[in-house]
């Protein structure tokens, strides 16, 4: 089977909102990609900041048998995956009631955060990564909106703008850019990242850049020799990544005929410019229009999935504390933050909040259409996925860090039945989630963040 | 309440509690000393006991504990904040009190400054993406778009330059460190080729032109001259042999350049030191540190030149050459490290007053209040003008529209121009409309936002976030209240009471200024309530008079002095650089001499001019 693949910036061009699903499948190369393994799962988690209104307004019921969602409106847009989706109650992050900490915990299960000092963990998503892994695929893919937080007290935004932890003190490479996210995901799309041309005499690229490397890895060691031991760890680790680098380009020695690109490169001066229309942004970077941004990252994500170039994927749509401007949403006015803030005023940003969940659940259902409508071995994209939905919090106002908003998607091949109401008795630490998750996926993990019991999902 | 009766309260609370901690445990420390005596003193057996019981295992027996003299406000910090003393969430106020009076906490040492360090703690710094975009410009003549593709900064802290945040460098980093040493490479040798082919060899013998070269350009990217090993490895990278073809030449100094901007000690600021051992930083380092402290950029000709002369922590040369940095157009790259996120300008995008209530506000409004800010701040650098001003100035910079939005006649045109303040209810930072209108929500004033605002950006003392599961508060959704009454049922709720009766009375005092920094003297159809009460008890009700106890109190001093130094080392201060930062008030701020007299002083300590290897 070969189909020609579209290029990427007549992809991003169209804008993710108006991709028709045949389109999407006709631009992947298939016969590259997608006939690798009978019945791959993954795993996807969106977080939304802040939280929502209250359980009244967010707790669903079960009628005969058949999941209701909540009267509020506020997942409408699920209506119609009600039989693929469960919600859990009580899931409970230790976020300290920080902003920062309510994203930096939901992952980690409530390792964090600490005062001038960044220690967390491994997060769920790493280490499923880590067992779904397979050499010829991405390991993970974290995506994330281009704002930061700024933290809060005296606790780091590092903590606010990361759900994904490679180790205690690292956050996974938030990816921006949807360029950049596309070149990763199909290589050789007229990629803002090819090598320059090789010289015409001299050292080739290989060979050049072996001196570069060779020299860095010198100096390396040079200089730790020149600064104390507790910081070499610094040097340590940059060695680590310039190794994968070195074997990244050993893998492909010398590029001297890149593929084509299909569009000339763009002038430097066309390159994120900073008040372009979304259109021209989506064609190099992120886009400025947040809704479309999202659902063209929330596209690719797809993409990858049924082509399956990586199996782990996260999507922050925000950080916490989050000050993004709301008014795109009609009949909303104001801050993501300070309408949070629900109970300072009930009777005007009540509604305003259920609008800005409503925006986040229908992303969150839009990539659900996107994974369904993807026939694959064993069902659909969504069948063989578990997608973890949520924020830290139910009531944005108390930070109710004890009773997360918090829905599951998918079947991970059939080890999950959907469509329930989970209610445990009481707060239940997230790390049992993050631990049943993993072992339906097939990633036998002993404990997570200390907890060997996993949580019932079903 | 009235304020009769708020008194009162506070003087019964201040009988328990000292010192503004959390959102459950605090008070402001002075009003305690009304009570006449140290309130804590009787609550020393029960605070041994409490120790005892919630402390001991981790801090040791409270004879030996290493957390001997910690104040009520460092201990609810603690629990606040960190994960480990989660269990303590729920201590009262009186008893964390009272185990802070067992420590052998004395309110009447607050005041004296903590701990002194003898050098820095930091050996590397890597520079984070706006670091390195103005480098290479500053090499190369390379556009900002080079570095398009690196991946985000870790940046959580008040200044995106802080060591701890920046030191990772992931895979994709790397790769990115490598693929643009590339680009830049030949994006120069398409447009400007001689900045780097200063000799031919064709023309001198290859080999002594390929060593100048890399003698030269190693300096300039290294920030210090070559070892002779790196100088071997870099021409050896280079065919020199006689007769050699001139792209041949070029492609192996291409490499050279790219090597060098791929080594770590280009990518790290790297200061020499080893483990527990004082070192004062050599000319080359105190250059580069005072580099991109001042310009977020790497040292010029003139810089290494003082360097290799070794002159540089000469008083005069050092004087000189802080001078001559201030005055340079890169000294505006300060504007977005430091000023700007100090004041939180980034935020000011997201900002659209409600039309309903604000019909006049403009986005060209909104541009103005920036440009208002950043022109006061790039004033002040470029005039060596005291930091002082940034709180007390009774001049700003205004164009046409912002003129007449504050009131002021006899400015026209759209650009702008320094206009006095004097006999208008205007002065610094707190009175500008960028500042006003982000302490504000979409419809009107914010008092506790102000607040907040003012003790954490004027006076360095950050209110903790709110305690969670605050139960709602119906004695302040009772429909008809002003904005007070709403203000002090909230307050009243004994979780929220402590932080919000420092905060609220701050903000109170700045209400003639409206959501979007209007001067206003009716609110609601009455007479705006503008009734506030300084951290120190007394009564105000302008920015004028907040101002003048913020200057005279020394308060605004220590805070401005401890921002410049967090940014200029690039790190989290703490205790023990407190009476660091109190000597550089003295040698930099109280002599009333300009900003340059402040770096002098930070560029002189031993927390910028020594380091202590880790």
């Amino acid at each position: 089977m070969s189909r020609k693949p579209i290029p990427r910036r007549a992809v991003l061009q169209a804008g993710g909102a108006f991709i028709a699903l045949p389109f999407l499948e006709a631009m992947l190369p298939l016969n590259v990609y997608a006939q690798s393994v009978a019945k791959p799962l993954r795993y996807a988690c969106l977080f939304f900041p802040h939280g929502t209104t209250e359980s009244a307004d967010w707790d669903p019921s079960v009628v005969n048998g058949v999941l209701q969602l909540n009267a509020s409106g506020m997942h409408s847009a699920l209506q119609s995956y009600r039989s693929d989706i469960s919600f859990l109650k009580h899931m409970f992050t230790d976020s300290w009631a920080l902003h920062p900490g309510q994203v930096g915990t939901f992952l980690s299960a409530g390792s964090g955060p600490q005062q001038d000092k960044v220690q967390t963990r491994r997060t769920i998503d790493q280490l499923i990564a880590d067992g779904l892994q397979d050499p010829a695929r991405i390991h993970s893919l974290t995506m994330s909106s281009d704002d930061t937080s700024g933290g809060e007290g005296n606790v780091s935004g590092i903590y606010g703008s990361n759900i994904s932890w490679t180790d205690a003190s690292t956050p996974s490479t938030r990816r921006i850019r949807n360029s950049q996210i596309f070149d990763l995901l199909f290589p050789g799309g007229g990629s803002t990242t090819q090598p320059p041309p090789a010289p015409s005499a001299g050292p080739t690229l290989a060979q050049s850049r072996k001196s570069i490397l060779d020299f860095a890895k010198d100096s390396i060691a040079r200089t730790t020799a020149q600064i104390g031991a507790g910081d070499k760890q610094t040097l340590d680790q940059f060695l680590t990544s310039l190794r994968e680098v070195e074997k990244k380009i050993q893998a492909n020695p010398d590029p001297t005929t890149p593929t084509p690109s299909p569009t000339p490169a763009p002038s430097p001066s066309t390159l994120n410019p900073p008040a372009a229309s979304c259109t021209n942004l989506a064609s190099q970077g992120n886009c400025v229009d947040y809704s479309l941004d999202l659902d063209i990252k929330l596209d690719l994500m797809a993409l990858a999935f049924q082509a399956d170039r990586t199996r782990v994927a996260t999507m922050l749509f925000d950080p916490e504390p989050g000050y993004r401007q709301m008014n795109f949403i009609t009949g909303v006015r104001g801050l993501n933050h300070e309408i949070s803030h629900w109970r300072t005023d009930p009777t005007n940003l009540r509604p305003m909040l259920q609008k800005i969940t409503g925006f986040y659940v229908g992303k969150f259902a839009r990539l659900l259409g996107r994974l369904k409508a993807m026939q694959e071995t064993g069902g659909t994209v969504l069948d063989n996925s578990l997608i973890l939905f949520g924020s830290s919090a139910t009531d944005a106002h108390n930070h109710e860090g004890t009773n997360g908003a918090v829905i599951l998607a998918g079947r991970a091949g059939g080890a999950v039945t959907q469509g329930a109401w989970r209610v445990p008795s009481g707060r239940t630490n997230i790390s049992g989630l993050h631990l049943a998750m993993a072992r339906k996926l097939g990633v036998n993990l002993a404990s997570y963040a200390g907890n060997s019991s996993p949580f019932n999902i079903g | 309440m009235n304020s009769r009766g708020l008194k009162i309260l506070l003087l019964m609370i201040g009988w328990m509690v000292q010192g503004c901690g959390s959102g459950m445990h605090t008070l402001p420390t002075d009003l305690s000393s009304e009570t006449g005596g140290n309130p804590s003193i009787p609550l020393i057996p029960q605070g041994k006991a409490l120790y005892e019981a919630k402390c001991a295992s981790c801090h040791g027996g409270i004879a030996t504990s290493n957390k001997k003299e910690r104040s009520p406000h460092q201990i609810t910090q603690a629990i606040t904040t960190l994960s480990a003393m989660s269990h303590l969430r729920f201590l009262t106020n009186a008893e964390v009190n009272s185990i802070a009076a067992a420590l052998g906490f004395d309110a009447a040492k607050v005041g004296q400054c903590k701990g002194t360090r003898t050098a820095d703690t930091t050996a590397l710094f890597r520079m984070n993406k706006t670091e390195y975009v103005n480098t290479v410009a500053d090499l190369f003549g390379s556009p900002a778009s080079v570095a398009d593709n690196f991946p985000p900064d870790n940046d959580g802290q008040k200044f995106a330059n802080d060591a701890k945040e920046l030191a990772s460098i992931s895979i994709d980093l790397a790769e990115q460190y490598l693929l643009t040493a590339e680009k830049v490479v030949s994006t120069v040798w398409t447009s400007n080729k001689a900045l780097i082919m200063s000799c031919d060899p064709a023309q001198t013998n290859p080999s002594s032109c390929a060593g100048s070269i890399i003698d030269n350009w190693g300096l300039r990217i290294l920030r210090r001259p070559l070892l002779a090993t790196e100088r071997t490895q870099l021409l050896a990278m280079v065919t020199t042999t006689t007769g050699v073809g001139a792209a041949e030449f070029e492609g192996g100094i291409q490499t050279v350049i790219e090597a060098l901007l791929v080594s770590p000690d280009f990518l790290f600021r790297v200061v020499k030191s080893s483990a527990g051992n004082i070192r004062e930083l050599d000319n080359y380092e105190l250059a580069t540190r005072l580099s991109y402290f001042l310009w977020s950029s790497t040292v010029d000709t003139e810089l290494l030149n003082v360097a290799k002369a070794g002159t540089l922590k000469q008083t005069s040369v050092l004087r000189a050459q802080i001078a001559r940095m201030l005055a340079s157009p890169k000294a505006k790259r300060m504007t977005a490290g430091f000023a700007s996120r100090w004041f939180g300008l980034k935020g000011l995008s997201q900002r659209a007053p409600d039309p309903a209530v604000y019909p006049t506000f403009t986005s060209s409004l909104k541009n103005a209040f920036e440009q208002e800010t950043v022109q006061f701040w790039e004033n002040l650098v470029s005039k060596d003008l005291s930091l002082k001003d940034i709180l007390r100035a009774d001049y700003t910079f205004v164009n046409a529209e912002l003129a007449a939005h504050y009131g002021l006649s006899g400015v026209t045109g759209t650009q702008f121009r320094q206009v006095s303040l004097v006999n208008t209810p205007r002065r610094g930072i707190a009175s500008q409309g960028s500042m006003l209108l982000l302490t504000s929500h979409g419809d009107d004033s914010s008092i506790v936002t102000r607040g907040k605002w003012v003790m954490q950006n004027l006076m360095c003392d950050p209110p903790p976030p709110p305690p969670p599961n605050v139960p709602v508060d119906p004695a302040a959704q009772v429909p008809g209240l002003n904005k007070r009454q709403k203000i002090e049922a909230h307050r009243n709720n004994p979780n929220c009471f402590s932080c919000h009766a420092k905060m609220d009375p701050i903000g109170f005092g700045l209400e003639n200024f409206d959501g979007i920094g209007g001067y206003r003297l009716t609110y609601n159809g009455g007479p705006v309530d503008n009734a506030g009460q300084l951290p120190n008890g007394q009564p105000f009700n302008s920015a004028v008079q907040l101002v003048s106890y913020l200057d005279s109190s020394g308060i605004y001093n220590k805070c401005v002095a401890k921002n410049l130094t967090t940014y200029a080392l690039g790190r989290v201060l703490d205790d023990q650089d407190d009476c660091n930062v109190e000597d550089i008030v003295k040698r930099g701020i109280d002599t009333n001499g300009g900003l340059s007299s402040t770096i002098e002083a930070i560029v002189t300590s031993d927390l910028f001019s020594k380091v202590k290897g880790n």
